[in-house]
This record gives C-alpha cells, structure tokens and sequence, in this order.
C-alpha cells in the first residue's frame, strides 16, 4: 500500500504522535530514534515521492526505512559536493533537474539534525552491579514490517564463547537476529541449550501496529485521528507474561462515539 | 562614380571605429584563454578523481562479490531435510550460525549506498555538463564577437589604404610648401591608425581561431561527461531494479525463515544481488577503460595544446610590439581576403 502527499504526511504524523503518547520504556525499541526516522521519512517525500506502509502494521516499509537510512549515511558527503543552497536556489528555475536538485539539497541538510533506528542490530548491556550478568538486545525491523526489540538477560559461565566483552559472537548476533522477533519462549529455549548460558529473563517489545484514518482499510477512524498497539512479552523461569499499552487520539466515525483506545482497536479490527 | 571620390582622410579618421564588446588586447586575450584553460583542466581533473573513485569501488565491488559467491556456493551446495533446518534453527547444538538474513541485509545496504552515492555523482556531471554548455554558448558569442570585429577591423583598414594612396599621390603631386606638410602629417596619422587597427585586426582573428578551438575542446569535455553520465544513469537504473527485486526476496526470507524453500529463496536473493554487483563490476570495468582511453589523452591534448597556444600569443605579441610595413601589409592580405 502506497501513500502520497498529504495523505502520507498525515499518516507518518500520526505514527509519530502514536509513539511520543505511548512512553515507551527500554523494553521496547527506542521510540526518539524512531519518531526521528520516521520524520526523515516524511521531509524525504519531495524526493522519493509517496511512501509503502505494510498493511499489517501500519509502518513503512523495510526498503523506506532502509532508503532514509542511506540518505542519512551520505548525507554529509552529498552535501559538501553539491553547490551552496543560494546557487541551487538561483538555478531552481531552470528546469525541473534543476528544481529537484535544490529539494535534495533542503532533505539532506534536514537530515543532518535528525537519527534513524536500528533496522537490525544486536548489542550487548553489561550489568554493573551483577558481574557475569548482561542483557543482548536486538533492535529490527522484522520480516512482517513491526519494529521489535528482544531483550535476552543472561548469566554467563566462565567458558561460554557467546559474548566478548560487550560484543555478541557471530553465532549469538545470528540466533538472535534469526528467532529474536518471533516468540520469547523460543528465544528462551534457545539460549537456554547454548553452554555455560543461564537465562533470566527475555522480553519482546513490538511497535503497532498502527491505524491511521489514511489507511484505506480503517474507514472507521475520524479523520486525523489515530490508534495503535504497543505489546511486550516476557517469558522468565518457565512462566510468561504479556501486556500491552494502547494509545490513540481516534474515534469511531460511523457511530459518531469516542472510545478509548483499546475498545475502539476491538472496533476497528472487527 | 563614388569610388572616384577621393576618400577625406580626415574626416576618416575622426570617426570612431565601434568594436563590439570589451576591448582587446594581446594580454587580454592571453588571460581570456588561460582562464578557459584553468575551466577546462579542473574538469578534467574533476574526471580524474572520478577515475581514482571508481578503482576503489572496482576493489570493493570485486570484494563483496568474492563473499556473495561464496555464500550463494554454500547455500546451493547444503541440502538440509526439514527435520535438519528445525533442529538447525530450534536446538542449536553446536556453535549457532550466522544469518543469512542479517548477512543479505547488510549487503543490501553497501550495495543501496554504492547505488545513491553513483546517482549523486550523475548528478554532479550533469550539473558539470550544464555548466560546460553555458560556457560553450558563452565562447560562441566570444567567436561571433571576434568575427564580427574582425570584419569591422578590415573593413577600415581597407578604406584607410584607399585613403593612404590617394594621399601618396597628392603629397607627390604637391612638390612643397604648408601643404604638402600638412599631408604628410595626414599620411602619418593615417599610418598610425592602420598599424592601430592591423593590429586589431590581426588579434580579433587570432581570437576567433583561438577561442574556436577552445570551443571545440569544451564541446568534446562535454559529450564525454555526457556519455559518462548517460552510462552511470544505465546502470544505476539496472542495479536500482534488481535492489528492488532483492529488497522483496529478503522480506520473503525472514517471513518463511522455516518454509521448505528458503533456501532456494536465499539462493535466489544471492544470485540477483551477484548479479546487480555483476552490472556494476561490468560497467566500472567499462568506465575504467574509459577513462584510460580517453583522460590520458584529453589531459596531453590540452597540455599540448597549452603549448601551441603560449607559442602563437608570443608570436602575437613580438608582431604586436614590432608593428610595421610587414605587419600592415600582412594585415591588409587578412583583410582583402575577408572582402572576397
């Protein structure tokens, strides 16, 4: 599904408000670093034109997220061997190159304020205070388009090979990387076979999906408006667990009634 | 009948001769030259570091494709059951593996930037091709000047030679006395003005010449970096299409990551991300050649070319200093030549 102009900007607004009401902790990913790309996303639409969300979570897609993040990358390098914006901006007339070309110049030099997400990283938290305690984290975007962070807290062993320092092993940053954004208690299992590995505790923290009143699908949602699920899933000595935070600024168009942000997610997914 | 009219070298040369544009000199037009010549060689220069660029990125790209074939030789060559790819993935016994969907992630990522930093750099040439054909128009107007000036200069010269023999002849006819002295002081200011304006003469046609093959040098710049840029666009366009296709297939990855066909869906991916670094090894390969025809070849023509042009303004400029008979005479040729 591809959105463009307005409709985009007002989509990518919302996930953004989405997010800043959600207060999101370290269980879940970053939610700065996410608002950030995501405006990235939303000053490069004079560039790249509209933008693909994944219907099943309302959120760009991988190739949008991973586009911006270039931009992001080159945009330094691209800046200093473009002429200066005033040059640009003389020429901008002259033709439709031309034009354009002032445009990339305006998103990269916005782009130099702002962070992207990790789409796809695995770190290691050394815990202080609890030696041979630490936390992998996995940060992706995952293959159904949900951003994801899998927090594994583990006890190491002496002979464990997992971790090096604060660096993953090649082998962990691939287990994590490869069953990280699909279950807990997969993850758990695991690692829990790897040697010299105890595992306390793994949490999984998913953004959305989102529903904005852009999307076609959600013909129920009142103009502007917006609603999304936050879940965080945790499974710790045999047990899990799972809640969810909702927020929204929606209601239901059709009935003309406000519902709080779970009732109305029922509503709209009915 | 007007041709009889013997022609009033005073009132000739009272009149005020209107060349059009800037005046010119020898220095003037030494400066104009080595200004287009110090244009010409940054862009040449700005080619030569593009040359340096591309041998990084032809390593680089050798580099990745070696891995790429490497990982795409494993995944053909492993024949897991399923039973072996749940247990691989599950219950992990040994030391885990990499991803492979982390590994085709990151790749597609180098290979995205290599793509847009390329897109940049056409973009570049084509703000460096613009530039170059502004200043292709601009000496076409430098050209057209000279010529034009060139024209008004022998024009005057000739009447100025009409003028000069008809006061020859009178200052002969005239024996002595006030006014045969005040026809030779004609006849010298008359031949001032013709050493005055052979000299134009002579500069405006060098100009002409001159700044012509400038021109032409700046023409043949621009439909190289026109060429080079059209290619770029190509395969920026081709490896753009197969990012594409290969940004899908890795989304297809991680969703099926235990579908019976990932690993041909992995092979697959591999294959058309080796074959997009395929284009771009083939086309910077390509460039390469390119450039080691071509650069070397502008860059000694313009030296070259450099040195005829110093040669012919110093000839220019020991004419220009030592006008006389010789240099009139000469000019006068130019000019009847140009009135056919």
């Amino acid at each position: 599904m591809t959105l463009e102009g307005d409709s985009a900007r007002r989509h990518l607004h919302g996930l953004r408000t989405a997010l800043a009401a959600a207060r999101l902790d370290r269980g879940w990913p970053d939610p700065r670093a996410l608002r950030s790309h995501l405006r990235a996303i939303e000053l490069g639409l004079p560039v790249h034109g509209g933008v693909e969300i994944t219907p099943a979570s309302g959120l760009p897609t991988w190739p949008v997220w991973q586009r911006t993040a270039t931009d992001r990358e080159i945009a330094p390098k691209a800046l200093a061997q473009m002429p200066a914006e005033e040059a640009l901006a003389r020429d901008a007339g002259r033709g439709p190159d031309d034009a354009a070309r002032l445009e990339r110049w305006r998103y990269y030099d916005a782009l130099m304020g702002l962070t992207t997400a990790p789409l796809g990283t695995v770190g290691v938290r050394l815990r202080r205070r609890v030696p041979h305690e630490v936390d992998v984290v996995l940060d992706k975007l995952d293959a159904a388009g949900f951003f994801v962070r899998c927090t594994a807290h583990l006890r190491l062993g002496h002979r464990q090979t997992l971790v090096d320092g604060e660096a993953p092993s090649p082998g962990l940053h691939g287990l994590l990387f490869r069953s990280g954004a699909v279950d807990v208690e997969l993850v758990s299992a695991t690692l829990a076979a790897q040697t010299e590995v105890e595992v306390l505790q793994v949490t999984l923290g998913v953004v959305g999906p989102v529903r904005t009143s852009e999307m076609p699908a959600d013909q129920l949602l009142a103009e502007g408006s917006v609603c999304a699920r936050f879940g965080l899933d945790s499974a710790a000595g045999g047990k899990r667990c799972r809640r969810e935070k909702w927020t929204g600024t929606a209601d239901v168009v059709a009935a003309g009634r406000a519902l709080d942000p779970r009732q109305l997610w029922y509503e709209i997914s009915a | 009948m007007a041709d009889s009219t013997p022609p009033d070298a005073d009132a000739l040369l009272q009149r005020a001769v209107r060349y059009s544009g800037e005046g010119i000199s020898v220095r003037s037009l030494e400066q104009t030259i080595a200004h287009e010549r110090a244009e010409q060689a940054q862009r040449v220069s700005a080619l030569s570091e593009l040359r340096a660029r591309n041998e990084g990125v032809h390593s680089a790209l050798a580099d990745e494709m070696e891995r790429l074939r490497e990982v795409a030789g494993e995944l053909g060559g492993r024949e897991l059951g399923i039973w072996d790819r749940l247990r691989a993935l599950f219950v992990d016994e040994t030391e885990p593996r990499q991803s492979v969907e982390a590994l085709l992630r990151e790749q597609y990522r180098i290979s995205e930037r290599r793509l847009r930093e390329a897109a940049e750099y056409a973009d570049r040439l084509s703000l460096a091709e613009r530039d170059l054909h502004d200043e292709i128009d601009r000496l076409n107007e430098r050209v057209i000047e000279s010529a034009h000036n060139e024209d008004i200069a022998a024009g005057y010269l000739l009447e100025l030679e009409s003028a000069e023999g008809h006061l020859r002849g009178r200052v002969a006819a005239l024996g002595s006395g006030p006014a045969l002295r005040r026809a030779q002081a004609d006849l010298d200011r008359l031949h001032r003005a013709m050493a005055e304006h052979s000299t134009k003469l002579r500069i405006y046609a060098t100009a002409e010449d001159r700044l012509a093959v400038l021109k032409e040098r700046t023409v043949e710049l621009a439909r190289t970096i026109g060429h080079l840029r059209s290619d770029i666009l190509q395969y920026v366009t081709a490896a753009g299409e197969k990012l594409d296709m290969v940004a899908g297939q890795i989304a297809t990855v991680g969703v099926a990551v235990d579908a019976a066909n990932v690993v041909l869906d992995l092979k697959r991916a591999v294959d058309a991300m080796g074959e997009s670094l395929n284009h771009s090894t083939r086309f910077v390969s390509e460039t390469q050649r390119y450039f080691r025809d071509h650069i070397s070849t502008l860059v000694e023509d313009l030296d070259v070319y450099d040195t005829e042009t110093r040669e012919v303004l110093q000839r220019n400029l020991a004419h220009a200093e030592a006008v006389g008979e010789e240099g009139v005479e000469e000019a006068l040729r130019i000019a009847r030549g140009r009135r056919g």
